[in-house]
């Protein structure tokens, strides 16, 4: 039986989430599923508004699509400004 | 009667493993911008591969449903999502089977501009967003 890590790594998932479907099985236990998955994209993210310069959003957009272009998804403006401050706030010191 | 005694695979008379994971494939019904996809389309491909990788697999259609993409500013979407699910043996349950699903998923994925692909393995979510093979 494959551990979870070797199953993240066969299907290169960037995240896994346990769901709270306790049995899965039959058209209703597939209706619980489908409603836990449905929980998953809105349970780990919260969403924020911050003032950009024209320039920086310009830039970042740009910089979106060089890298929509090197992989192989689109990557947004949002995405990537994400990715960016929740890597710089994961290596800053706890204040 | 010894409950202890009785053999389903002889009562039954199979011969094929009995699954003991379940795995879960979503296929979506419109693609990250809320564009229908032709979802049809990826109904007829996931239960050949799941078939082919794990000896059998359903297709189970759904009622309308609604999620929240965080990644495009918390847009709701409506869909609705076929599920195609397999019981799985052991044995079948490998990394070169799920890396072989994985490349059809991809596939999903970017074909159907899918801001995520995701597949239930006993309980887990594992959530595809690298569409690199496939």
């Amino acid at each position: 039986m494959l551990h979870e890590d070797e199953i993240r790594r066969a299907l290169r998932a960037g995240r896994v989430v346990p769901l709270q479907a306790p049995n899965p099985h039959g058209p209703l236990g597939l209706e619980q599923l489908a409603a836990a998955v449905a929980r998953v994209g809105a349970a780990d993210r919260e969403d924020l508004s911050i003032p950009l310069r024209r320039e920086t959003r310009a830039k970042l957009e740009q910089l979106a699509r060089a890298e929509g272009e090197a992989t192989a998804r689109p990557v947004t403006a949002a995405e990537l400004a994400a990715a960016v401050v929740e890597q710089f706030v994961a290596t800053a010191p706890n204040g | 009667m010894d409950a202890s005694s009785v053999k389903p695979e002889e009562v039954f008379r199979t011969s094929l493993p009995v699954g003991a994971s379940l795995v879960v494939v979503f296929v979506p019904s419109k693609d990250r911008d809320g564009q229908p996809i032709d979802q049809e389309y990826w109904v007829n491909e996931a239960p050949p591969t799941l078939g082919r990788l794990f000896r059998g697999a359903t297709a189970y259609p759904r009622g309308k449903g609604v999620w929240r993409d965080d990644r495009r500013g918390g847009t709701l979407l409506t869909e609705e999502p076929v599920l195609v699910f397999s019981y799985v043996a052991d044995p079948d349950l490998t990394t070169p089977a799920l890396a072989d699903l994985y490349r059809t998923l991809s596939r999903m994925g970017r074909e159907a501009k899918q801001g995520e692909i995701g597949v239930v393995i006993d309980g887990k979510y594992f959530g595809i967003t690298d569409y690199a093979e496939g």
